[in-house]
């Protein structure tokens, strides 16, 4: 076990080091043009100016020194300054993650237990009425984009029913002392739908595909001859099999949760790290960005290791491989 | 047995169900109770004035309301005041400054400031706050250019005298731009919370969602009727959903919405400067310039030809355009500046005239000698490529209704969408669909004067004209508005010559675009005045005199 996890945190530090490396790559081969984007088309800065900017974001210097400049700063704990906001990196990121952290956990673990249940209800009603509306629902969610899921929920239940706000994370025109818990509440429910809702159909798919094979295994034939009940062989022998897939499911799923939370974020302006990590990219904002990238891929990264971790605790089987 | 167990997993399904809905329901009863509270909180009882407003008027993520982070661009006036104002018929008049005098020389400016004004926390605004402004600025340099400005001083009798190192009178609109911060209170937190001495003062700035500003009781000017604003920072289509939803009192729209019907709203149509036309490289090709210090190829052995600039000038129909492009909701263009008092009225042509077109272009020496539809002049066919911004919905109609008028005259424009930053380095080479529009006229210097080339995006044609460089230096060094005006009128067209259309056009503008918002029908916004390019803040330059009648 020791090994293996030092072998695992050796894995994310080069892995950290290549997507940063990866990032600058990038970002320099792009046409973009961070000075171009922070002048924004207005044409009243001079020459003069231009150079300033150039000097004060050290674009001036080559790409390499600017890579190392950065990591060397990164190696003490330093993220850098953002661009576009001026003001440090990892405050941004931390007023922003727990927002989104939220968003997506929710998201996460309501899509991972419907989209569970409704995995096992369809494959044991397998050809039935339900197994049909559930496989019809899971492939028209699957095909469907999350901001158009965000905007049909939004003009669904903000406009016409009205039961809930259009965007935001708080009430409109209401002090942050003044906010009530229920109100976030309440903002939170559109955008978390609409992360979940996404997320249910991935995870019953695979579910049901897992338990229709289990349930045409020998072990399962034997169990009914020796008379169990569906429910009963559901218990002794679906479940435990057929939860591994999901759990691998459910936690490399992150990457798409991250994803999906950044559009979502977008339709309901909610101020998640996905909104942030947008206008830093489409700003050509560096620093924030490769900050949110490290950021993000530690969290998929913490995504596969528990999933592998308790893949083992769930099935003792799979202790021995690596 | 087994069909027990089938009943039993299909309740348990439907009951699953039911827990699910019973506790959406329980959101939505939640959520039916709050606003009654709300109601019942601001306003005791019906017939008091409505004394705050809710707004979706764009995502204004830039500036921060810090004049360092490039708050001020557009407009400032909310939350901060500034030596001088405009009003709504565009002069200059005094704000912070009680007037202002320029030395004969145009080198001396000076500022009598007023005593009364005071910052939102109470502490007067000093001559030592505007000079701690402007000299912070002018060392930074990176959103306001102040290269030019030699000192700042406070004079006695409370009076701020700057001096300058050569005349400009363009830096008249630069001091309606700057925002006056507190010495005492600037640092590099200054946006988390901004102190300034405008009719408002920001409350609560919460990032990518909302701004709450409340009135400044230190405010030292007319007396708003809105005791409170709320912008929300929504995008468009989220800004229109919450105007339905009847969250917003007013709401941004492009006008591709200009057409949605709002319970309780009307449509408010306002005309503005924020200018569109086509900018055409004015050099022939194989020449090297720079934008935006990069090194970039420079001229089109096409658009180069006078004739096909003046021809486009004339030939192409700009109310089709507006059509197209807009809806309709906007107004013809024919110079950067329609309509300002810097203007010159001679540049409207009659447009659409084709047969003129042509005529200017056969004089030109353009024939179809292969009748393909396309003219040919020396073997070069009549054709460049015209670039567009392709994240702007506007400016893409606009480019293919322009290349599609075009075919008409016998000239072949294809067009590309981009990004900007492709458009920077390839647009001294092929023809770019431009914006523009202050209400100043300074971008018509940097559109236009030689000395401008390869400075930032400047004078992206390459246009030189030592006559209109003349008469652009002479305004930009003139003493007197109404001097600087005249010749900001020679430079567009003095008879003989000018960068207007029917000048040498290196950049043929075809249309403005009016700003519209869904508003309550209760809520009056005052006489506005024209425009300028950038909608955010264009609309609150006169917030004082906004009303709600019921």
């Amino acid at each position: 076990m020791a090994r293996s996890i030092t072998i695992r945190l050796i894995r994310v530090v080069t892995l950290l080091i290549g997507l940063s490396i990866l990032t600058f790559s990038l970002i320099h081969l792009s046409p973009m043009d961070p000075i171009n984007a922070y002048i924004a088309g207005d044409s009243s800065a001079s020459p003069e100016q231009i150079e300033k900017i150039k000097e004060y974001w050290g674009v001036d210097k080559s790409p390499v020194e600017q890579y190392f400049s950065w990591a060397g700063a990164m190696l003490q704990g330093n993220f850098g300054t953002s661009k576009l906001y001026r003001s440090p990196v990892i405050d941004i990121i931390k007023s922003r993650f727990l927002t989104s952290l939220a968003l997506m956990g929710t998201a996460w673990v309501l899509s991972g237990i419907i989209g569970y249940i409704l995995g096992m209800i369809a494959a044991v009603n397998r050809g039935k009425t339900t197994d049909k509306i559930i496989k019809w629902y899971s492939y028209t969610l699957v095909s469907t984009p999350i901001f158009w899921m965000g905007l049909l929920l939004l003009i669904v239940f903000a406009v016409w029913l009205k039961w809930f706000p259009v965007g935001l994370a708080v009430p409109p025109g209401v002090l942050e002392s003044d906010v009530q818990f229920i109100d976030r509440v309440r903002h939170f429910v559109l955008p978390a739908l609409t992360l979940s809702i996404l997320g249910v159909a991935n995870v019953a798919m695979h579910t049901r595909e897992k338990m229709i094979d289990i349930l045409n295994t020998e072990y399962v034939i034997f169990a009914k001859a020796r008379g169990e009940s569906k429910w009963q062989i559901i218990t002794n022998h679906g479940f435990r099999n057929s939860i591994i897939p999901a759990i691998s499911l459910q936690f490399a799923y992150f990457g798409e949760l991250f994803g999906g939370s950044m559009l979502a974020e977008q339709v309901f302006a909610y101020p998640g790290l996905g909104s942030t990590l947008t206008t830093a990219g489409l700003r050509g904002d560096l620093p924030l960005m490769v900050g949110i990238i490290l950021i993000s891929s530690l969290f998929v990264f913490a995504g596969n290791l528990i999933a592998d971790i308790l893949n083992k605790v769930v099935d003792p089987r799979m202790k021995g491989e690596r | 047995m087994k069909e027990n167990r089938e009943k039993f997993i299909k309740k348990w399904s439907l009951s699953h169900l039911a827990m699910v809905l019973s506790l959406l329901m329980l959101l939505a009863g939640c959520q039916t109770a709050s606003p009654v509270s709300q109601n019942s909180s601001s306003s005791p009882n019906s017939t008091t004035v409505k004394e705050d407003l809710v707004l979706a008027v764009g995502k204004m993520d830039g500036g921060q309301f810090d004049p360092k982070k490039g708050w001020g661009m557009t407009q400032i006036r909310l939350t901060h005041s500034s030596l001088l104002a405009i009003d709504s018929d565009l002069n200059f008049i005094g704000d912070l400054a009680k007037s202002y005098k320029v030395s004969d020389d145009g080198l001396t400016w000076t500022f009598p400031l007023r005593d009364d004004a005071k910052f939102s926390n109470g502490e007067p605004v000093t001559p030592e706050d505007v000079k701690f402004t402007y000299e912070m600025l002018k060392k930074d340099g990176i959103k306001f250019d102040l290269t030019f400005v030699k000192s700042i001083e406070a004079a006695a009798g409370n009076t701020i005298v700057i001096t300058i190192n050569k005349p400009r009178s363009t830096f008249v609109s630069q001091l309606t731009e700057i925002g006056i911060v507190p010495k005492a209170h600037y640092n590099d937190n200054y946006s988390k919370n901004p102190i300034g001495s405008g009719p408002y003062k920001v409350v609560q700035y919460d990032d990518g969602q909302q701004v709450i500003m409340e009135y400044n009781s230190y405010w030292y000017g007319k007396k708003p009727q809105f005791k409170k604003l709320t912008f929300l920072l929504l995008q468009e289509d989220a800004a229109l959903a919450a105007a339905k939803a009847g969250k917003a009192d007013i709401v941004y729209v492009p006008p591709t919405f200009a057409k949605q019907k709002v319970d309780g709203m009307t449509l408010r149509t306002y005309e503005s400067i924020d200018s569109r036309g086509i900018m055409l490289p004015t050099q022939p090709s194989g020449g090297k310039g720079m934008t935006n210090g990069k090194e970039v190829k420079t001229g089109n052995d096409v658009t180069s030809d006078v004739a096909i600039r003046k021809a486009l000038n004339i030939g192409l129909n700009r109310q089709k355009l507006l059509d197209v492009a807009l809806d309709g909701y906007g107004k013809n263009a024919y110079c950067l500046c329609d309509n300002l008092p810097w203007f010159n009225e001679k540049t409207v042509v009659i447009d659409g005239d084709i047969q003129g077109a042509k005529k200017i272009l056969e004089g030109g020496g353009w024939v179809d000698t292969n009748k393909d539809g396309i003219l040919e002049k020396e073997g070069r066919k009549a054709e460049f490529d015209l670039y567009f911004s392709s994240n702007d919905q506007l400016r893409s109609d606009l480019s293919l209704a322009v290349a599609d008028q075009a075919t008409e005259l016998g000239i072949k424009i294809n067009t590309i969408g981009a990004t900007w930053d492709e458009i920077y380095l390839k647009g001294k080479t092929a023809a770019v669909t431009w914006g523009g529009g202050r209400h100043h006229p300074y971008q018509l210097y940097t559109m236009n004067a030689s000395s401008e080339i390869d400075k930032g995006i400047n004078n992206m044609a390459n246009y030189r004209n030592p006559k209109v460089d003349e008469y652009l230096n002479q305004a930009l060094t003139a003493s007197t508005q109404e001097e600087a005006n005249k010749y900001w009128k020679l430079a567009q067209w003095d008879g003989q010559t000018g960068f207007s259309g029917i000048g040498d056009a290196p950049i043929v503008w075809l249309l403005r675009v009016d700003h519209l918002y869904l508003a309550n029908e209760k809520l009056g916004l005052g006489k506005q005045p024209i425009h300028s390019h950038g909608h955010e803040w264009a609309l609150f330059g006169n917030i004082t005199e906004w009303t709600w009648k019921n």
